[in-house]
């Protein structure tokens, strides 16, 4: 038999519950336990998944001898405490985007882990998604030529299945935890990011202070410019929305989540959007970290990667507060 | 029955307003009275095609002619004042194309002459007039207050004398900027208060004026507001370009997609979209027919021109400073 990966999942929310569906359809992947702050929640996650342990406490969780690995789905702000002691403890991180909500954070949790020599493999999915994969592919082939002028949107309601987003200092608003994404990808994609304008702030009843709305423009070293717009400040009706467009020298690529759909759904009032598969970026995203760990391949992301697009979300907040261009190397984002 | 010239066929909005106006011909609520253009060979084949009663090609014979009521101006962009000014004078009524001019003190002086003179001056903003969009300010107040709009304007590159700083006054900010920041001020009823550009490298080579834009503004209540005005449309791509806006309020969204109406067809000249929309040219001349006919007011008139040439004004001046500015320090 084969080798396995043993593993455990800490945070038993939304984006666990995806990442724990795709670690089921991977060969090599064992789910040793689940670990949520309630053991009801973490004894139904279980039981949903076909899961034998269960913990409620995280220290034991990411230090249990069973587990070579663990994937931490967790809120934004607990990032930094759970991954450095998982690497204390020599294991494997899979850790959910973003890295964390401040740039010393990531950086702690980035020396950690090459102090103990584990894998840090920051989940920005973008980059294991289909679409944004075939773009990314498209442009370094040269399709549309250099690019020049990009277009992104990230649009939803409220996201209402957490209270953490709420608050700035727990999710780092709709910036760091969801503009991330684009800028992520588009500095794989595109380059490196120079210059930040934004605008942006408070809309919903449900955000306490978290930035949940923002529109920002950056340029990057390579005189490209892109507009790119976030929000969790969307009507409920308004059905997730993803855009990316990019205007090159030689040609012009867009695509979109909404007219790419393959599945609609209608019931009373509520419709479903969406392009289900189940090969999904979390599924390839997951692939990756755990042929990383057995075979040493390649991944497509760096954990400096990760501390980057952190520097460029937290960039945003600091153009929307300063209300002036942020120099993205010179600017104080700590 | 309202006698119209039309001064220019530079810019190629001309073709359709002269068709649109032949039509109200037809219709008996118009005549094309006169054509001029300083283009000898243009002013040949647009008479040709449309028939005009008269061809001038010295702009003050025009101005002398009693028998027209009202000119379109449609020439380039750097001409609009200098064949302005004249129709102003001699009482003639003025439909400027976009922008209104390229200097604030010119579309001021257009703006105060024909307030002296008492002649209507209206701003070709089509998008006023487009269906769709006035079903947006029809609906807007549904959504509550606006808290953030964006929007954009893309097209192909245009070419010709669009690329040439002296006849146009610069590129994709001067070109695309003012129908979006006008329909902005028209829903919401709220002047911009500053704006920043970003205008990256150029998707053309060796152009003399911007092909792309990104603008971000802050209206007077600090509503945040986005432009993307770049001729970012390869020559082939299947349509012209969009105006496209999401607007935020704080009990909904609207989004306007004005020119999704069209039927895709691929054939030997290649695959397109061919528009089935609605006639926004035709019902912007006979709104500035009507206008004329009944002493109103433009529902975009040269003061709008003046204000949505302000920001674009700003957008410039700020690339300049690098940094966000305010339409007031272009007023100087």
């Amino acid at each position: 038999m084969s080798k396995r990966v043993s593993l455990n999942i800490i945070g038993a929310g939304f984006i666990a519950n995806e990442l724990a569906r795709a670690l089921m359809m991977l060969d090599h992947v064992e789910i040793y336990g689940v670990y949520s702050r309630s053991i009801e929640k973490a004894r139904e996650f279980a039981r949903r998944h076909n899961i034998n342990n269960i913990y409620d406490d995280w220290r034991r969780a990411v230090s249990d001898p069973h587990v070579e690995a663990v994937v931490i789905a967790t809120p934004n702000y607990t990032h930094k405490e759970i991954s450095v002691e998982a690497a204390r403890r020599g294991k494997h991180i899979f850790l959910e985007k973003p890295i964390a909500t401040r740039l010393r954070d990531a950086r702690e949790i980035i020396e950690e882990a090459e102090r103990n020599r584990v894998k840090l493999f920051v989940g920005h999915c973008l980059r294991y998604w289909p679409e944004y994969v075939r773009v990314r592919e498209m442009i370094l082939r040269g399709e549309i030529g250099e690019p020049r002028v990009v277009r992104v949107y990230r649009l939803s309601s409220f996201p209402k299945w957490s209270i953490w987003h709420r608050y700035m200092s727990f999710g780092g608003g709709v910036a760091v935890d969801l503009a991330i994404h684009d800028i992520d990808y588009l500095r794989w994609s595109i380059g490196e990011v120079s210059k930040v304008y934004a605008v942006g702030g408070v809309y919903t009843k449900y955000s306490v202070d978290a930035i949940d709305h923002v529109m920002y423009i950056l340029e990057f070293e390579n005189e490209a410019i892109g507009y790119g717009e976030a929000s969790w400040a969307m009507p409920e009706s308004f059905p997730f929305t993803t855009y990316l467009e990019i205007a090159g020298t030689k040609g012009l690529l867009y695509v979109d989540n909404r007219s790419t759909a393959t599945y609609n759904e209608y019931i009373d009032n509520k419709i479903i959007t969406s392009s289900p598969y189940d090969k999904n970026a979390y599924y390839n995203e997951l692939k990756a970290f755990i042929r990383w760990i057995l075979y040493d391949e390649p991944v497509e992301i760096r954990p400096e990667d990760a501390l980057e697009s952190l520097r460029i979300a937290l960039a945003i907040n600091k153009s929307i507060e300063k209300k002036e261009v942020i120099d993205v190397k010179k600017a104080d984002l700590e | 029955m309202i006698r119209l010239a039309i001064i220019s066929f530079a810019h190629m909005h001309a073709y359709s307003y002269a068709r649109a106006v032949k039509e109200l011909e037809r219709e008996g609520r118009a005549v094309l009275e006169a054509i001029y253009d300083d283009d000898h060979d243009r002013l040949r084949k647009t008479s040709e095609i449309y028939r005009p009663r008269k061809i001038y090609n010295d702009l003050e014979k025009l101005a002398d002619d009693k028998d027209v009521d009202a000119v379109i101006i449609t020439s380039e962009n750097t001409k609009h004042k200098k064949h302005a000014i004249p129709m102003i004078m001699s009482g003639k009524h003025v439909l400027v194309e976009k922008p209104i001019a390229t200097r604030y003190v010119d579309a001021l002086e257009m703006v105060e002459e024909a307030k002296r003179v008492g002649v209507k001056f209206q701003t070709a903003f089509v998008m006023r007039y487009h269906d769709a969009s006035v079903f947006v300010k029809r609906r807007i107040k549904e959504i509550g207050r606006v808290i953030s709009i964006t929007s954009t304007n893309h097209g192909k590159n245009p070419m010709s004398w669009f690329v040439d700083p002296e006849l146009s006054g610069g590129g994709a900010l001067m070109d695309h900027i003012v129908h979006v920041a006008d329909l902005i001020r028209w829903y919401t009823e709220k002047e911009f208060k500053e704006v920043i550009a970003f205008v990256g490298k150029n998707i053309i080579k060796d152009l003399m004026v911007e092909d792309n834009g990104l603008v971000i503004g802050r209206l007077e209540d600090d509503t945040p507001v986005s432009i993307d005005c770049s001729w970012s449309r390869p020559s082939k791509w299947p349509v012209w370009g969009d105006v496209y806006m999401h607007i935020l309020g704080e009990r909904g969204a609207i989004v306007l997609n004005a020119f999704n109406q069209n039927i895709y067809l691929s054939d030997e000249e290649g695959f397109r979209g061919v528009y089935y929309g609605p006639d926004a040219d035709k019902n912007m001349i006979e709104s500035f027919i009507n206008v004329i006919e009944r002493d109103e007011e433009p529902l975009a008139s040269g003061l709008d021109g003046l204000r949505a040439l302000e920001v674009v004004l700003a957008a410039y001046r700020s690339l300049e400073l690098k940094r966000p500015v305010k339409i007031s320090e272009i007023r100087m």
